[in-house]
């Protein structure tokens, strides 16, 4: 249903030291409705991703702010108890004990992979090359029939007990369908190295889509899918949406394909989040207020190709400046149209996220003064 | 002019068995369907189309790696089908794959250093100082900066690891080569970087190209020629200037156009009338039981408009040249509306 992410940062052991990959990021999903978060490749997506599920790849994971998960039935989950790493009070971080981790582990059992399900980038990493898609599908929609049935009391029980192969092959063929694949018998009885790249692509979004999720993470999903896959994907995430009330986060770098989904957007770029707001007013060309980045990334977007979009923005993830706004250097509007007061200010201090239009908030200084002016009665 | 490379009537088969109830099944596959088409040195031929039509099969088969079922391949008028692996290894100098996931074809364990190092003892680079010296260059060449060479292949960006797989690639010096999806899951900014590449690399080596890829809108500024490949068959060869002008095109093009043009506008856009191609749920509909008349004859929205002739049900089409170098395996190739159509 609803996820909260409030000032969430993200750590990486980097030698002896910790890396922050990404800082302060803070936003909501609400029910029904996905957050497209988009940003050039080495912006920090993925990880921040990984990270908030606290998957193990990614450990120390989050070390500061809160996640929260809201399920169907309004329990609140703390995710950020998953991470292997706690900051208290100003310190360092310091790693959990794994007696920790086993009981979050066992609290948070009936969420992951089952109410929230994750499809990675690389389809071939979700899928197990010593399986059939048989085995690995009828696994998950099994499971989902198991959960059902224990809802549904001792009845249910003995149905399930009943509740033969045949009938779960059924559910699988008619997920695989409805992915539009042409023979999904074939598809069954296959293994993974057996499927074209675009094929595993559908296959693990049918794992996903098997155990009923609440709440969905896309990774690049249109990875290796071909147009026409790609508009029914939007056709079938938009049905979804409708049907069960399924949210979720979309990342990707393709800003069209998100925008066709998506009802709110997040720019990324070097591990922060610069603006956010709804999708409509992000991507519009004529919306008076954009982040310098997101109009970089628009220009880009826009003219397809050949030319160029102006010089490319620096990613500071690695060297981040000790004060001002961490973009200033290659910031167009920083270099070419503020004058030497306003510089200062943007030399001086990080800015801070500043509302322009309800529910949008762009982390620019020059909306700053606007706003600033605005509250002096100009 | 010669061509380099000559596929003739080529067919790929896979079957797929599996035992149940002590009994074994099979389903078989027909990947790719009596393709035939020619590439010419210098050329860059891209070939697109819906996803599991055969395409990086078709790949592998040019550099041997999948054994074809029937057919022919000429590299330099050489038929290479029947090769062993090792007949073929000096062939390797000629023609190289890139694959479509650049990950899975780096192996982990070893640095981008190691992994060029293997690439150019393969390629008879033995002393030391000429393997440094080698390094030096392709680094230079894929534009690499030098400190990647000590880095593992997870510790690479996308685009970095595309260009070690380039690069290692490049080592062995080859005429041919075949692009899977080379610029896929990239950014706006690094696909056009990769892209550049790719096109000062054509220049500056002279290489021809076999694209295989989903972009089409990268795909029809950079090729010379364009297959269109749906369910293992060639189904429309398009060529570079005037690729609509004559008005003509296959129905699956025409579709595949549509999707592109829509999705890559910025309105919210309506895409339910794609379903043609896209069996629906219920439907079931199977390209295998439809032997006689043309395959795609199920998806064809041309044929149910032109009220279902008898034409499209009985004779496969053939390909029918339209205008020069354009040509269409489908009995009526006039595009009806063309303003439908992006150019
Ligand atoms: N080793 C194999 N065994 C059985 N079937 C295979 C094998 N390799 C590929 N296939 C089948 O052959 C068909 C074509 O696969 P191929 O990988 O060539 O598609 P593709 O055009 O590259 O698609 P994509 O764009 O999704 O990568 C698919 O239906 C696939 O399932
Ligand atoms: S031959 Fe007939 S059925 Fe086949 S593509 Fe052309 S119009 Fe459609
Ligand atoms: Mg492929």
């Amino acid at each position: 249903m609803d996820l909260m992410v409030e000032g969430v940062s993200i750590a990486l052991q980097r030698g002896e030291e910790l890396a922050y990959p990404a800082r302060r990021i803070s936003f909501t999903v609400k029910p029904g409705e996905f957050l497209g978060l988009v940003g050039e490749s080495g912006s920090g997506k993925s990880l921040t991703m990984l990270a908030l599920l606290g998957l193990e790849s990614c450990s120390p994971g989050v070390v500061e702010g809160r996640v929260r998960y809201r399920s169907e039935q309004g329990q609140l989950y703390p995710l950020e108890g998953l991470s292997h790493y706690v900051r208290w009070h100003g310190g360092l971080p310091r790693k959990r004990t794994a007696a920790w981790q086993r009981t979050v582990y066992r609290r948070m059992k009936p969420l992951l992979g089952r109410r929230i399900a994750i499809i990675l980038q690389d389809a071939h990493k979700t899928l197990n090359p010593f399986l059939r898609i048989e085995d690995q599908l009828l696994e998950m929609v099994a499971r989902q029939g198991r959960a059902d049935a224990e809802k549904a009391g001792w009845w249910g029980r003995w149905r399930q007990r009943r509740s033969i192969h045949q009938q779960l092959r059924q559910e699988a063929l008619r997920l695989l369908k409805a992915l539009h694949f042409r023979d999904p018998e074939r598809v069954l009885r296959a293994y993974p190295h057996q499927l074209s790249g675009g094929m595993a692509q559908r296959v693990s979004l049918a794992l996903a889509l098997a155990s009923r999720p609440e709440f969905i993470i896309l990774d690049e999903p249109t990875t290796g899918l071909d147009v026409t896959l790609q508009a029914a994907l939007v056709d079938l995430i938009r049905q979804l949406k409708q049907e069960r009330r399924l949210s979720g986060i979309i990342v990707s770098h393709d800003l069209m394909f998100v925008g066709k989904v998506t009802e709110r957007m997040a720019i990324m770029f070097s591990g922060e989040l610069w603006e956010i707001g709804p999708t409509h007013n992000v991507i519009h060309p004529d919306f008076p207020w954009k982040h310098p980045y997101t109009s970089y990334l628009l220009s880009f977007a826009r003219q397809k190709r050949r030319g160029s979009a102006g010089p490319a923005f620096q990613n500071v993830l690695w060297q981040r400046p000790k004060q001002g706004c961490p973009l200033r250097k290659s910031c167009p509007v920083y270099l070419h149209q503020l004058d030497m007061e306003q510089r200062r200010q943007c030399d001086s201090a990080d800015p801070s996220p500043v509302p322009v239009f309800p529910e949008h908030y762009i982390r620019c200084w020059q909306y700053a003064w606007e706003e600033q002016k605005h509250a002096a009665g100009y | 002019m010669q061509p380099v490379i000559e596929v003739q009537n080529l067919s790929k088969n896979f079957t797929i068995r599996y035992r149940e109830d002590w009994r074994v099944y099979t389903y078989s596959k027909q990947a790719v369907r009596n393709v035939s088409f020619s590439v010419f040195p210098g050329e860059i031929l891209a070939i697109v189309g819906e996803s599991g039509s055969g395409k990086t099969t078709l790949g592998k088969m040019m550099v041997n790696l999948v054994r074809p079922s029937s057919g022919q391949i000429l590299l330099n008028g050489q038929p290479v089908q029947r090769l062993s692996q090792r007949r073929f290894q000096p062939l390797r100098h000629l023609i190289q794959m890139v694959f479509q996931n650049p990950y899975a074809s780096l192996n982990p364990m070893m640095t981008v250093r190691e992994h060029l190092e293997e690439a150019l003892r393969l390629a008879d680079v033995t002393d030391p100082h000429a393997i440094e010296q080698e390094i030096q260059q392709l680094t230079q060449l894929v534009k690499l900066s030098p400190q990647v060479l000590t880095e593992y292949p997870d510790q690479l960006s996308g685009g970095e690891c595309r260009r070690v797989n380039l690069a290692r690639i490049l080592a062995r010096r080859p005429r041919i080569l075949i692009l899977d999806e080379p610029v896929a899951s990239l950014d706006f900014a690094i696909k056009q970087i990769i892209v550049d590449l790719l096109l000062e690399l054509h220049q500056k080596l002279g290489l021809t190209y076999i694209w295989i890829s989903h972009d089409l809108e990268i795909v029809q500024a950079v090729a010379h020629r364009i297959l269109v490949m749906f369910d293992g068959e060639i189904l429309e060869e398009i060529p570079r200037d005037g690729s609509r002008r004559d008005g003509c095109g296959h129905p699956y093009t025409e579709i595949l156009f549509t999707a592109a043009h829509r999705l890559h506008t910025w309105e919210q856009e309506d895409f339910s009338t794609l379903g043609a191609v896209l069996p629906q749920p219920t439907a079931g509909t199977t390209m295998a039981s439809r032997e006689r008349g043309c395959r795609f004859r199920s998806f064809c929205q041309r044929y149910r408009t032109i009220g279902r002739p008898k034409l499209c049900r009985e004779t496969p089409p053939r390909f029918k040249t339209v205008s020069q170098n354009h040509l269409v395996r489908c009995h009526f190739p006039w595009i009806e509306n063309p303003e439908v159509t992006p150019k």
